[in-house]
């Protein structure tokens, strides 16, 4: 049984998730979006509820759950006002549609069926199974369960440590990588009373549950017929790896898949509606994005470019490069005379002290960077379909802006993975099949997106007795 | 669809099938000669009980496990190349190795890791394995628990082998072996999280991801080569050709799944959720962690404030190491090196598992370091497995 402390940490965050959607977008009224604003809202509840931690820093054990709960009650009433207050200055408008009122047919229940059969294995995985992979207890878990015992003192590297005499201050192989999940851990096991892994692991298959129907609700509104939408969100689920990584928890990489997607789709919405609240909602998510994992900066920053890159008019576009250039370095920079920690890993990285010994060659990395794509069994057909439909559907990349758009996106996020792991000593990581998966794993629910929208307007012309064979 | 174009795309997959699967063209389609083994004539080292034709295990043995052996007369092994095995109530969290004595070596035992086959019954091509070769003069099979992911002494259930047999080489046992490679169970381990596949064991046969994506790719251009201009039926035929591998695709994942999932229920299911984080593969590293915390107290230290240098005898043991330790102020050596252990003047402490260096000298109560570098010591565990010290000279 999980403990009841634990339902009512989850429930505190999807409200406080659900308050910053109606605070941003309003209560759900068009097609898809109740399943969106779920998504989002389990998301979004989540990471603030673990920047609200960061404020509680003295308190440790339960306390920590006690002393955060007015906070997060509070940061409910203010947005819960916000939104209520642009409830009542926006226009009434003739209420929209919801569904179009046809009833789902039978072999969509069968997909939502796969779907929830699914979530109970992987829920019940993570629930049982103590925290089992590697970077789960040597990163993450590990600085939670610290801040659990002790409250959230310090990760220092190891010379500051060594030289830095608050008995408090500790060490560990990840002193540098962002904290945020290490917080969302600690405030679900302040809910349990206990360093409970099994508590602390049910966020990931209910962070897993949001990513699908937070991409199905963004999708529909994004123009796929409802049946599409079902037969995308059931392939989502479909997907191995995603699976592996809502029941072996502990990883930070279904967190940055599910806020880079949900801010791409806000972003696409708003690109196509217009929508100011999706503007706000990718904004939310793109910022949370470095506070999860060091690549999620990187996504932010070619999020950021691209958006404000199709927003300058064209004539614009290249002084607009090269700012973006020179802004580029003003911000490596001010990291270097900060020292910040993510460019030292970027410098590990690329220089081989991460990646240890390497002697792998280039064709050796980049035919195990495509043999993960297309013949290894953690993604179905999902990259084959990817490249079928690109093929098929070119013209769409022209036609639709937010197509081309999602397209150029995706392809600039592999190209940099491509570059990472064929160009660098990464490629280490490569050829024995481990950090290179994780991050296409990143991109995969924006590849299915792709797939959507390329598929979106297809018309399949009806079979016409003159159209059968003779 | 005319018949000749079916025609094509039926011999199409066959050549796929018959090349992602490896088959030799000029071998017999069915195994022309079989040796049969009944579990019966199989011998356990402990806990076996005969159970007619078959063998039945009822206890574990000193490893948690089970081994079961036969002796053979096999002139040549290149003769049996394929070997079927079956095995009843074999539990998920229980893996199966074949072993084998060859008469040219009969000192070494040679074992192969087998997929367990969907059903009961497993099936592998050994003549992939390079050392399969000469005469035979013994077999057998070791039955132990999963590593990685089941903690030992959860793990055995009792279960029966009903038997084993070698085939001639035969279409028929090459499908057969590739069948058990593409639908076998599998169990997590540390690789599942980054790639599925590779994951438990070698990897003894070609993509069906590949084969599959290949296969609607040139049914689709066979399909446009043939008649251009009917693109809206050559859709409805090649989705519903993507529609049935991604479920054939699911299918096996979903079961695969299980399978882990299974083998999770069987442990975990039963125990609290403290018990269940006492019930793991390294529980005996959790332990030296519950000891060396302890010896700390005893010592007048307090864990969570006193500087503990870690080490162990791999990355993946020290780390977890450091994490049982937490919350204790814990500094792995490989990254923070002795620093100024001597000159504070703050206790520090180190603790060393199932590594022996840096060695204790007793004489003059000095830990070595390396040939230039020694710091005075005061052992507080000093076990094979397990060592404490105090380091410098300062008392807590």
């Amino acid at each position: 049984m999980i403990a009841p402390g634990v339902l009512v940490a989850y429930a505190c965050s999807v409200v406080l998730g659900a308050a910053l959607w109606f605070a941003l977008a309003g209560l759900p009224r068009r097609p898809g979006e109740r399943f969106a604003a779920a998504g989002y809202a389990t998301l979004l509840g989540l990471l603030a509820s673990g920047m609200l931690v960061a404020l509680r820093r003295d308190a440790a054990g339960a306390d920590t759950f006690i002393a955060t709960l007015p906070l997060i009650g509070a940061a409910i009433v203010l947005l819960a006002g916000l939104g209520w207050r642009r409830a009542r200055r926006a226009q009434p408008s003739a209420p929209v549609a919801m569904t179009t009122g046809t009833r789902l047919p039978p072999w969509a229940w069968l997909l939502f069926a796969a779907i929830a059969v699914r979530f109970a294995f992987v829920l019940d995985e993570a629930f049982l199974r103590p925290v089992f992979v590697w970077d789960a207890w040597n990163a993450w878990s590990l600085k939670a369960k610290t801040w659990f015992e002790l409250g959230q003192v310090r990760f220092l590297d190891p010379t500051s440590w060594w030289r830095d005499s608050d008995p408090s201050a500790h060490t560990a192989l990840a002193w540098r990588y962002p904290e945020l999940l290490s917080r969302i851990e600690l405030w679900l096991a302040s809910a349990a009373g206990a360093w409970n892994e099994g508590a602390v692991a049910t966020a990931w298959p209910l962070l897993w549950l949001a990513l699908v129907a937070g991409c199905a609700g963004q999708w529909r509104a994004l123009g796929v017929s409802r049946n599409a939408c079902v037969v995308l969100a059931y392939l989502l689920a479909s997907l191995p790896l995603l699976s592996v990584h809502a029941a072996l928890a502990g990883y930070a990489d279904l967190w940055v898949a599910a806020t880079l997607t949900f801010a791409v789709l806000a972003w696409l919405r708003w690109l196509r509606d217009g929508d100011r609240a999706q503007l706000l909602l990718a904004t939310c998510c793109t910022g949370a994005l470095p506070l999860l994992k060091f690549e999620g900066a990187v996504w932010a920053l070619l999020l950021t470019g691209l958006a404000i890159l199709v927003q300058v008019p064209p004539r614009w576009r290249r002084i607009g490069l090269i700012a973006a250039v020179f802004g580029a370095l003003l911000a490596v920079a001010a990291s270097w005379a900060l020292q910040l920690p993510w460019l030292a890993l970027v410098r590990d990285v690329l220089s081989g002290v991460a990646a240890g010994d390497n002697d792998v060659s280039r064709f050796v990395a980049a035919t195990a960077f495509f043999k993960g794509l297309f013949a290894q069994n953690n993604w179905h057909l999902l990259w084959p379909l990817l490249v079928a439909c690109l093929i098929w559907q070119r013209e769409r990349l022209r036609d639709r802006r937010e197509i081309g758009l999602l397209a150029l996106l995706l392809g600039a996020g592999l190209a940099a993975l491509f570059c990472l792991f064929v160009f660098t000593p990464a490629a280490k990581w490569a050829t024995s099949e481990t950090a290179m998966n994780r991050l296409v794993l990143q991109w995969a629910p924006l590849a299915l997106s792709l797939i959507g929208l390329l598929l979106r307007d297809v018309r399949v012309p009806a079979r016409r007795p003159d159209a059968l064979p003779h | 669809m005319p018949r000749t174009l079916v025609v094509a795309i039926v011999a199409l997959w066959f050549g796929l099938i018959a090349i992602f699967v490896e088959i030799a063209p000029f071998q017999s389609p069915w195994p022309q000669q079989r040796y049969r083994l009944d579990g019966a004539e199989f011998m356990a080292l402990a806990g076996g009980q005969v159970d007619g034709s078959g063998l039945r295990i009822e206890t574990e043995d000193g490893d948690h496990g089970a081994l079961l052996v036969r002796g053979v007369d096999i002139a040549d092994a290149a003769a049996w190349p394929v070997l079927r095995y079956r095995f009843e109530s074999l539990a998920p969290t229980l893996e199966v190795a074949f072993l084998y004595r060859r008469a040219d070596s009969t000192g070494d035992v040679r074992t192969i890791a087998l997929t367990r086959g969907r059903g009961d019954i497993g099936t592998i091509d050994l003549a992939r394995e390079k050392e399969w070769q000469g005469a035979i003069t013994e077999i057998g099979f070791a039955i132990y628990p999963v590593a990685q992911s089941v903690p030992a002494e959860h793990a055995f259930r009792p279960f029966r082998l009903s038997g084993a047999e070698f085939w001639s080489p035969s279409w028929a046992g090459r499908l057969a072996s590739v069948s058990t490679e593409w639908s076998g169970r599998r169990a997590w381990s540390l690789m599942s999280i980054s790639a599925l596949g590779p994951d438990n064991g070698a990897v003894r046969a070609r993509s069906p991801v590949l084969l599959l994506a290949v296969g609607l790719a040139l049914t689709a251009l066979l399909l446009l080569w043939h008649a251009p201009s009917a693109v809206a039926r050559h859709l409805r035929v090649v989705g519903a050709g993507v529609a049935i591998a991604w479920v054939l695709l699911d299918l096996r994942w979903s079961l695969s799944l299980a399978d882990r999932h299974a083998a999770t229920r069987q442990i975990y299911a039963p125990l609290p959720w403290d018990e269940r984080q006492r019930a793991i593969a390294d529980a005996d590293v959790l332990q030296a962690a519950q000891q060396v915390r302890q010896a700390l107290r005893e010592d007048g230290a307090d864990p969570d404030r006193v500087r503990l240098l870690v080490d162990a005898a791999s990355d993946f043991l020290r780390a977890r190491f450091v994490y049982h330790l937490a919350p204790a102020r814990t500094a792995p050596v490989n990254l923070t090196g002795w620093g100024s252990s001597v000159a504070v003047v703050e206790p520090v402490y180190f603790a060393a598992f199932e590594k022996n260096s840096p060695a204790y000298d007793a004489a003059d109560g000095r830990l070595r370091v390396d040939s230039g570098f020694s710091v005075p010591a005061k052992p507080l565990i000093d076990e094979p497995r397990l060592r404490l010290y105090r380091l410098g000279e300062a008392k807590p």
